[in-house]
């Protein structure tokens, strides 16, 4: 038995692993980012509900010396109680249907043999969904007690065998670099963070009197403008984190299927599909879905332009008339 | 006492690295066992189909009784093979099932009411998904022996692989000419 291998191939492997460290930073810097945004909108609700205006400057500096490390605990908590919190949960809110077991064998060999290609052990391969929406779309979530790849019925309608195998690749390259499980998380710390603005900003009391401090009142106006721009942030932190890792999934399915014209055709048709405008319209599955959607178009601008990752793909070998 | 302490330092750092080089060899070794592991099973999958094959195709193709002696021979043949769970056992196992599994699609092409059974079109889809399983097996094996080579080779850790006899792994090769090449995986 001789050896196949050539030195270029040698090379992007070890620039694949390279690539794999900075992505694990990457996850670490979001979880920081996160975990700040959260601490400071917990921060902010505090000064906004309870802080008087007519509180003196040294009142200001007890308060913000209580609240600044209750804050922060309060979004440790917040963290831990997230981690802890299962991605079945997830999937119910979604509503998976039942499929017939043709179709569920199809799907789940399908996943069985991305798995085997990375390499994962019998207990890492991921359960298979279904979910009953037309909007070709497909999904993974992670977390402690193992993974999910789901996909729409929309897209098992629109793609071939070589097609799904490529835009299951994409998803199980997410769940092998840890993307899954870091975004299923992030997602619920921008969703505590959103509900945690919204119920701060609907708070605000009558606060009439004399004597305001102005330090305190550009205190609470900060703090409101802050509250409603968090959700934004937190998205926008998220969103710019998961586009930098849809390239590197692109790459990890190339390396799984060796097939990157089934990919390419695969993202084509989805394109098409959306610009047909049938769906485009149509309210996809929901909020969190469609951050969590790693194949929508449109998903928050998650994703790299279709065009982008085409390119991207020929290349790495695909047929340049894609 | 400055020198004895910088010294102290450097060899505790060079022993941290030497552990940690170790330990990573070690684990690349472990995936290669591991994916190795995988193909058997994968192989072991496709003998255990072959019979349901046999026995659906049998039932609208009666007169075919040659290839199925054949195919039954094949299957015997591939077992022995597979018993030695060795490369080579393996690559002669995985070639005589492929063959054998093409040789009964051979014969429900020519008969029609079989192909348009649904009992068939299952099998079918259970015996193009155990093709795929056994090609990345084998896929995922090769890659795992490449990491393993290049890291047994590679400074420092090519220093500990002779000292600990980590011995080079051979990939998994088979003759088919179709089996897709690696491609360049492009990250810019």
């Amino acid at each position: 038995m001789a050896s196949t291998d050539s030195a270029p191939e040698r090379i992007d492997r070890e620039n694949f692993r390279v690539r794999l460290g900075k992505l694990k930073r990457g996850i670490a810097i979001s979880w920081v980012v996160n975990f700040i945004l959260l601490a400071l909108t917990v921060e902010a609700a505090t000064i906004f509900v309870f802080l008087s205006e007519r509180s003196s400057n040294g009142q200001i500096a007890g308060f913000l010396l209580v609240t600044i490390p209750l804050s922060a605990a309060i979004s440790a908590i917040a963290m831990l109680v997230i981690s802890a919190r299962s991605w079945k949960s997830i999937v119910l809110e979604l509503g998976t249907t039942p499929v017939d077991p043709q179709t569920e064998k199809y799907l789940r060999n399908i996943v069985e043999e991305m798995s085997i290609a990375a390499g994962l052990r019998g207990d890492e391969v991921p359960e298979v969904g279904v979910i009953p929406n037309r909007e070709p779309n497909a999904f993974a979530l992670a977390g402690k007690d193992g993974s999910l790849v789901a996909v729409t019925t929309g897209l098992l309608e629109l793609t071939n065998r070589e097609e799904l195998q490529g835009v299951i690749a994409h998803e199980i390259g997410h769940l092998v670099t840890g993307d899954s499980r870091a975004m299923t998380k992030l997602i619920a710390m921008s969703s505590v963070v959103g509900i945690m603005s919204g119920i701060a900003t609907r708070m605000f009391g009558s606060r009439g009197g004399d004597n305001k401090n102005p330090l305190a009142i550009v205190l609470i106006v900060l703090s409101l403008i802050f509250l409603i721009a968090a959700p934004f942030l937190s998205q926008l932190a998220n969103a710019s984190m998961q586009r930098k890792r849809e390239s590197q999934a692109d790459a990890t399915a190339v390396r799984l299927t060796r097939n990157p014209s089934a990919l390419a055709t695969a993202l084509r048709k989805i394109d098409g599909s959306y610009s047909s405008s049938v769906y485009s319209k149509k309210k996809s599955v929901d909020q969190s879905a469609k951050q969590l959607a790693f194949f929508s178009r449109n998903a928050y601008k998650t994703h790299p332009p279709i065009e982008e990752r085409v390119t991207q793909l020929k290349r790495m070998g695909a047929d340049p008339s894609i | 006492m400055l020198v004895g302490i910088i010294i102290a330092v450097v060899v505790l750092i060079v022993i941290l690295i030497a552990v940690a080089q170790y330990n990573k060899l070690v684990s690349l070794r472990n995936t290669v066992d591991e994916s190795f592991g995988q193909i058997d099973t994968q192989l072991q999958r496709r003998f255990d189909l072959i019979p349901n094959l046999v026995n659906t195709v049998k039932e609208y193709a009666k007169h075919e009784s040659s290839v199925f002696e054949e195919v039954t021979e094949a299957r015997a043949a591939a077992s022995k093979a597979m018993a030695s769970h060795s490369g080579e056992g393996l690559a002669k196992a995985d070639k005589l099932l492929s063959d054998a599994t093409m040789r009964i699609n051979a014969v429900a092409e020519a008969y029609p009411d079989l192909k348009a059974s649904s009992n068939f079109g299952q099998l079918q889809e259970e015996l193009a998904s155990t093709e795929n399983k056994v090609a990345f097996s084998r896929q995922a094996y090769n890659d795992s022996v490449n990491d393993y080579n290049t890291k047994r080779e590679q400074f420092p850790s090519n220093i500990l692989a002779g000292l600990f006899k980590f011995s080079k792994r051979d990939m998994f090769v088979v003759e088919d000419a179709s089996v897709r090449r690696a491609p360049k995986v492009d990250f810019s």
